[in-house]
């Protein structure tokens, strides 16, 4: 029954997306990634010809200031990408008139939540294959990628971002609203999670918020794996705090999202 | 322009507004993501401030002055971005069919463009008011000639990005794909039109596609009279190629205007989606 | 007086081939229409299945540019004097989504109302007795959001009267309607064109609302005109190929069902027997006009107790149109 739920969402979302917008979707991400490296490589290599501060270095673990921030954009993308897709497939189904049909049947949430999640993760993954093409001419560097810590982490995102972005869903549902929540959303991870700078430079007080947010966990684990090599037992304490997070947000995102959308069509109409 | 044209413009910008700040949260989100994005910016120079090359950025920059170089080149930029967002949210018009209802009516579509534009120049202006006010209060060596120099910069800013808000609309009528032109006119405006970064120091074919950007040049106005005092003479130069530039992008709006309202009426895709 | 002549619309589409591939292919929606409004009548288009009643209508309401063809409305020129017609001319379609919102209902027509140039002291009071009119006074303050389809609906009504145009154009105005809205518009509809003298273009699924409101009916299938004339007319002439006859009679002897199959079968028709507790009741349908020869078969037989010969509808005659087309394009 989920795995049929699964792949039937994956596979009309899929079937939707390559019907509307196939070309144009694309690039408008590949765009927006290869424009916010194109600035770091900017920054870096023009303005301030190659040379980063100790403080960088002793904050990242690395002198590689372009794999840095081509790590963070990646995720990014991925981040963007789930949030845009796995958020918002309810209250899109809400807005077009489809939830009720949907409710209707005796749909998984679960299942087709995750039938989302997949379709999600095979289309950034494709949209990342060819990112990663794009930016080795920027000095992507995989010389020392440890492959064994980098799929856990990988993996760990992959249901933190889940979970969060469940989580997302409800209060889009709740406050019928997807523009100020994803914009505000996105507003705060690219500040306080790192994507383009270690999150020691910021206050201390935004570094509080920063470690409850599980791509925080995942960009550190990411970097320290595919950059500096590390292996899964000397990030132990990194790979908990991510793990917890993303259980502590998948488990609260289930419970809120059967509660809300049980309650959408009653609030359609208020 | 005539009365007619007026009024259209003057029932758009208050329809356009309704519509978008539905609800008070909106005024807040105007204010909590630009002041997140602009730390996001701040904060990406931060792994390279005080390393060996600070002195050459010091003569792009000015010396200390990273916060307020980037604080002036997100003001300007953030009045652009307001008419790019403008224009794609007026691109939904054509889904729920209400561009249909516009075309249906004898209204200018130009005076339509620039009520819809001006909508969002509210928005920046409340942006700009706020952000220069937290300037004024976070720099107390802010260099400025004189009390008229300001009023110039503000004046670089409305004009040209309400130009390139009539331009964006117009090109956002024209397409029913109109992500790819917010991918490709959004993005690298930030980028080239040198807003985290100093023009001066992009490589050639950078600065020529920066040029074209009016952004570039209404940035470069008013960072010179905020932070480095200039006098007019200082900004004749750019003054002139922005004028330039909006006098091109007007005509283009004109062009592409009642092209794309032909063409739609002949391809019937006013409304399908 | 709005006259098309020789209406013609083609639509040129992108046909995806592949991932990056596509090829042009042209589509005749409308093949040439001839189509005549006067004021104060309704004047009906009713279409098989996509027969490009909406394309027509966007065609008059000067959204779409004929690709050939005239029309001229009081005298001005569909193309050419597009911006004038704007002015004399509204269009109201169905569905709930042609309006703002998030704006109330009487921002909404403040709007469009200022968008046609019309004086604000007018505007204000032709807004409120549309508001009136359409039954919106208590909640036109409200945000549109929060109406229900049909108050959505009826507020697109509104919206499509803000100009007072001469010439209104309705797609499936009352598609979706509740029973009793949907009769309140009809009712308005007519008065729109008896008292006010409107020439009204009204395209719509419910046949009989077709049949109480138009004065005059186009019938179109994929782009081409069928038929016109009166509702009335209309239906008796396809009727023609259908005529029905209900007749009630005391007895059927075998005699008669003999010479009864006989004679229908010579003239490829056909009847059906509903008997019950020694009533016999038999319908005939047939192509041609046979009254008088049946009452003389039948009653020499048998007793008539009643004879019916069924007034044609107009949506028997759609039905019957639509049947004849089916059969033809599939032996074409």
């Amino acid at each position: 029954m989920i795995i049929n739920n699964i792949l039937a969402t994956a596979r009309r979302n899929l079937t939707m997306q390559t019907r509307a917008y196939p070309v144009d979707f694309f690039f408008s991400k590949l765009l927006t990634c290869f424009f916010t490296i194109l600035g770091s490589f900017f920054i870096y290599n023009i303005v301030f010809k190659g040379n980063v501060t100790n403080e960088f270095i002793q904050y990242s673990g690395t002198s590689d200031y372009m794999s840095f921030t081509i790590l963070g954009s990646f995720m990014y993308l991925f981040v963007v990408g789930t949030f845009l897709n796995v958020s918002r497939s309810f209250i899109t189904e809400m807005r077009e008139g489809t939830l009720d049909s949907l409710l209707i049947s005796p749909v998984n949430y679960m299942g087709y939540l995750s039938g989302n999640m997949l379709e999600q993760t095979m289309i950034t993954a494709g949209e990342l294959l060819i990112a990663i093409l794009i930016t080795i001419p920027f000095g992507l560097r995989f010389a020392n990628i440890n492959v064994a810590s980098t799929m856990l982490s990988i993996a760990l995102t992959l249901i933190a971002l889940f979970g969060m972005s469940i989580i997302l869903s409800g209060i889009m549902i709740y406050f019928k609203d997807t523009y100020l929540s994803q914009n505000t959303v996105f507003s705060i991870i690219y500040l306080t999670t790192g994507i383009l700078f270690p999150i020691q430079y910021l206050p201390s007080w935004l570094q509080v918020i920063s470690n409850y947010i599980p791509v925080t966990y995942s960009l550190r684990t990411l970097r320290n794996s595919v950059l500096t090599g590390l292996d899964i037992t000397s990030q132990y304490n990194d790979f908990k705090q991510l793990a917890v997070l993303s259980i502590v947000y998948f488990t609260v995102g289930m419970l809120m999202i059967r509660r809300i959308v049980k309650k959408a069509p009653e609030r359609q109409f208020i | 322009m005539n009365k007619h044209m007026l009024k259209s413009i003057k029932a758009e910008a208050i329809k356009q507004h309704k519509s978008v700040y539905h609800s008070s949260l909106m005024y807040f989100s105007m204010l909590i993501w630009p002041v997140l994005h602009l730390f996001s910016s701040y904060y990406s120079y931060k792994p390279f401030e005080g390393s060996a090359a600070s002195e050459l950025v010091a003569k792009w920059v000015g010396e200390d002055m990273i916060f307020a170089f980037i604080l002036f080149g997100y003001i300007s930029f953030i009045f652009f971005k307001c008419f790019v967002q403008s224009a794609w949210r007026f691109s939904f018009e054509r889904i729920s069919g209400t561009l249909e209802l516009i075309y249906l009516t004898p209204a200018s579509r130009l005076g339509v463009m620039l009520g819809n534009a001006l909508a969002s120049l509210f928005e920046s202006a409340w942006m700009f008011t706020v952000f220069c006010v937290g300037a004024i209060v976070l720099f107390t060596d802010l260099n400025i000639s004189s009390i008229f120099m300001p009023i110039v910069a503000v004046f670089s800013l409305v004009i040209p990005s309400i130009c390139w808000g009539i331009f964006m609309n117009s090109l956002f009528m024209f397409s029913r794909d109109t992500g790819i032109f917010f991918t490709l006119f959004q993005t690298p405006m930030e980028l080239f039109g040198g807003a985290k970064i100093p023009f001066p120091a992009f490589p050639i074919w950078a600065k020529l596609i920066g040029g074209f950007f009016p952004l570039t040049w209404s940035a470069s106005i008013v960072r010179k009279i905020f932070m480095h005092g200039a006098i007019f003479a200082d900004i004749k130069a750019e003054l002139i190629l922005l004028t330039l530039i909006c006098i091109g992008l007007f005509l283009l709006t004109l062009l592409l205007l009642r092209r794309g309202e032909s063409y739609a009426r002949k391809t019937g895709n006013m409304a399908l989606f | 007086m709005l006259i098309a002549k020789g209406l013609k619309k083609n639509y040129i589409s992108k046909e995806k081939t592949g991932f990056l591939k596509s090829r042009l292919k042209t589509v005749e929606a409308i093949k040439s229409l001839d189509l005549t409004i006067r004021p104060g009548k309704i004047v009906g288009l009713l279409g098989l299945n996509g027969a490009g009643k909406t394309t027509t209508i966007k065609m008059l309401s000067t959204l779409l540019e004929p690709d050939g063809g005239s029309c001229s409305i009081d005298g001005l020129d569909l193309t050419r004097d597009a911006f004038k017609i704007k002015h004399i001319v509204n269009m109201i379609a169905g569905g709930e989504r042609m309006v703002y919102w998030r704006l109330t209902a009487r921002e909404n027509l403040e709007y469009f109302g200022k968008l046609y140039n019309i004086p604000n002291n007018e505007l204000n009071k032709r807004i409120d007795n549309l508001i009136e009119f359409v039954g919106l006074n208590e909640r036109a303050n409200e945000a549109v959001e929060k109406y229900s389809k049909g108050m959505k609906q009826r507020l697109q009504i509104a919206r499509g009267l803000i100009n007072d145009p001469k010439y209104l154009f309705m797609d499936e105005p009352t598609l979706g309607l509740d029973a009793p809205i949907a009769r309140d518009l009809r009712k308005f509809t007519k008065s729109l064109a008896n008292k006010e003298g409107k020439g009204i273009l009204l395209t719509s699924h419910y046949i009989n609302e077709i049949e109480e409101l138009c004065d005059y009916v186009y019938i179109i299938n994929q782009g081409q005109k069928v038929m016109e004339g009166s509702p009335k007319e209309i239906a008796s002439i396809v009727a023609n190929c259908t005529n029905k006859y209900h007749i009630k009679i005391n007895s059927f002897p075998d005699k008669l069902k003999v010479q009864l199959e006989t004679y229908l079968s010579a003239i490829q028709s056909d009847y059906q027997l509903d008997g019950a507790d020694g009533s016999f009741e038999i319908c005939v349908s047939t192509h041609k006009d046979i009254q008088s020869e049946l009452i003389a078969m039948l009653s020499q037989q048998t007793k008539i107790i009643s004879f019916a010969a069924m007034e044609p509808k107009l949506e028997d005659a759609i039905i019957t149109l639509s049947e004849v087309r089916a059969y033809e394009q599939a032996h074409a």
